[in-house]
């Protein structure tokens, strides 16, 4: 099975051309908007595609010889590119007559909600117009509304807070923690995060499960682990664990105060998903990665 | 004793009759829109120059073109352009396809600026080289980076002028890329490594790689690190990655100080002296040339013409850091990238085996 990866450029869409390719399975078809976006996949033997991002023909195009692909919103992406995007990307793969398409989302669709796990079923709640999450929100409706009872057949991942190889949040902490700036505590709410090998689980576990009628999906790494011992394990694992407490940046602060506690059942039971390194591993690949990128 | 046999060197044609020289521009046109577009234009206005054909341009970017010069003409090939014998020709093809067009524009008595590189390997660079100099033409090479003020400082330090004798050299690169875009990507080796091995060479002269190693997994590099001797004691490191980027550094280590430069729009740089533990940091800049280097290089290679000088940015100055490209590329072993699976990090091994025995 060949597999589009929209956008192959990104932290995770890199990730999915690497290990498809490196595992042999499905073939990944690496795509991007432009040339320096397909460097990452380049080192590969890899198919690789360019497209006009506002072309659903271009995209269309891209897709050919695949029956499968998966729509990350890159970071950099404005709330209306998300929308516009998405509803590119979903006439695109009908044009194409994909069988499958897997979007990746993201868990902050559901609001931080102390007493209960996020819901998959919809109608999800309010968003702040023009944000982030509204988008995804936005994205993920359009994206299943145009591919109900039609090829191809939708599947939306909502990631937990992703981490790993490549992921410019994860990225930011390691910087700070390594360069003696340490944050205060990071809080004892339960981090959903998401290792980017357990998004790479997921999305092959997506590709070719049967779906019935559920097609929206909150996968997260195991929700025991606090924020605070989160930042902790990663400070131990890079060397640079102090005791010293400052200000929390921004977006760390926004996190810390996130409460979402899911574990991934419907995941699990309905895709076949199994998550392929445990948290601590995850943060062991995550931090050689980021001491790669140091020497 | 050897006998010499000495080959008087012929020079490059001066323009003939004063005439306003005539701008070809061939291959990537969004390449050349963004690089050379403001100089172009500013060079088309004030007369200095005609730019009159886009060839093999793709119709997106030949129809930008035709706004600003309205009197352009397009083609599919060389074949197609009738400009006179001393035009000058922007080469913007992708790499695979670029030593062929050059050679075809040289054949053809007109001069080259061509994207960096001009071919992928010093034998072939050396070889359109001859092919410039039996037509009595030009063949210069787009290396902006040389024309940096940062660089041109770091080049009077690297000489021991300022601050002593240089005692090793740090650089980092792989934010930026200066080729026109292709599929597949040239590796990390050839952008933006060669424009760091052309100032390594430049400022330190002759280097040889004493390790070298990069990310390639069958395709082409995104990583790659090298230790390198220049001078026969002066050792250094490039490390370039285009996976990651992080802002360009180049350091020298003198024996009273260290001089340092970030490369970017605005280009910084620090110097720190041995006796003190303080750092004084700055802008480097000169105004007394043009702040776009791409119109600095035309001028440079118009005068020239007018003049019957030798052009700046010829390509045989490329010679030293392509040579010494092929000798990394050759010499180079695999990363160990430790975010991959056990099983993972076993097929990229055996990959980047068979590839490269291959």
């Amino acid at each position: 099975m060949k597999v589009a990866i929209h956008n192959a450029a990104g932290a995770a869409g890199a990730r999915l051309v690497e290990t498809f390719h490196l595992t042999g399975t499905p073939t990944p078809v690496a795509l991007a908007s432009d040339h320096e976006g397909l460097v990452r996949a380049g080192r590969l033997p890899v198919t690789l595609r360019r497209f006009e991002p506002a072309s659903i023909s271009s995209l269309a195009s891209a897709f050919s010889g695949c029956s499968a692909a998966v729509f990350i919103p890159a970071d950099e992406e404005t709330p209306d590119e998300i929308v516009t995007g998405t509803k590119i990307f979903a006439e695109a793969a009908r044009q194409a007559r994909l069988r499958r398409v897997v979007m990746v989302s993201d868990i902050a669709v559901h609001p931080p909600d102390p007493e209960k796990s996020p819901d998959e079923d919809p109608p999800l709640p309010q968003h702040e117009h023009g944000s982030r999450p509204a988008a995804l929100a936005a994205a993920e409706s359009a994206l299943l509304e145009k591919c109900a009872g039609n090829p191809p057949s939708a599947c939306v991942l909502r990631a937990g807070w992703l981490y790993g190889a490549r992921v410019r949040e994860f990225a930011d902490l390691a910087a700070e923690l390594t360069t003696g700036v340490t944050a205060a505590s990071a809080g004892n709410s339960p981090r959903q995060g998401l290792h980017v090998d357990n998004l790479v689980a997921a999305v092959r576990a997506a590709l070719s499960a049967k779906l019935g009628d559920r097609h929206v999906f909150v996968v997260t790494d195991t929700g025991d682990l606090t924020c605070e011992a989160f930042r902790r394990a990663v400070s131990r694992e890079l060397g640079s664990l102090r005791d010293e407490a400052t200000p929390l940046p921004a977006h760390v602060e926004t996190r810390k105060n996130t409460r979402w506690n899911h574990v991934p059942s419907r995941a699990e039971r309905i895709l076949g998903y199994r998550p392929a390194v445990d948290v601590n591993e995850g943060i062991r690949r995550s931090c050689a990665w980021w001491k790669f990128t140091r020497e | 004793m050897r006998a010499t046999t000495l080959v008087p060197r012929k020079r490059p044609r001066t323009l003939s009759g004063g005439g306003v020289p005539e701008l070809v521009l061939l291959g990537d046109g969004d390449w050349i829109e963004t690089t050379f577009g403001p100089a172009l234009l500013r060079l088309h206005r004030s007369g200095e120059a005609h730019v009159t054909a886009a060839v093999a341009f793709p119709a997106s970017s030949a129809a930008s073109l035709s706004r600003n010069f309205p009197r352009i003409r397009t083609a599919a090939n060389l074949d197609g352009v009738d400009a006179p014998p001393d035009a000058v020709v922007i080469v913007a093809s992708a790499l695979r396809h670029r030593s062929a067009r050059i050679a075809a524009a040289l054949r053809r008595g007109w001069h080259v600026v061509s994207a960096c590189p001009p071919a992928e390997n010093a034998t072939e660079v050396s070889r359109l080289c001859e092919l410039a100099r039996q037509h009595e033409v030009t063949l210069t090479v787009d290396l902006p980076h040389r024309l940096a003020p940062g660089a041109r400082w770091l080049r009077a330090i690297a000489g021991g002028r300022a601050l002593g004798g240089c005692i090793g050299f740090q650089v980092k690169e792989g934010a930026t890329l200066a080729s026109p875009g292709e599929i597949p990507p040239s590796g990390a080796w050839i952008d933006p490594g060669l424009r760091a091995l052309d100032l390594i060479t430049d400022w330190f002269g002759p280097a040889q790689p004493l390790s070298a190693a990069d990310d390639a997994l069958g395709g082409v590099e995104a990583v790659a690190r090298a230790e390198l001797l220049c001078g026969g004691n002066l050792r250094g490191t490039l490390h370039i990655d285009r996976d990651w980027k992080q802002a360009p550094l180049y350091r020298v280590s003198c024996r009273r100080g260290v001089a340092s430069w970030s490369p970017g729009a605005i280009g910084s740089a620090s110097l720190r002296l041995e006796a003190t533990d303080q750092e004084l940091a700055g802008t480097l800049s000169d105004s007394s040339v043009p702040s776009d280097p791409r119109e600095l290089q035309l001028r440079h290679l118009l005068g020239a013409l007018v003049r019957g000088h030798e052009p700046a940015n010829q390509a045989t100055l490329l010679l030293p850091a392509l040579e010494l490209a092929d000798q990394v590329r050759k010499m180079r072993t695999s990363l160990s990238l430790p975010w991959l699976s056990p099983n993972e990090s076993a097929v990229a091994s055996s990959l980047t085996l068979h590839v490269r025995a291959a």
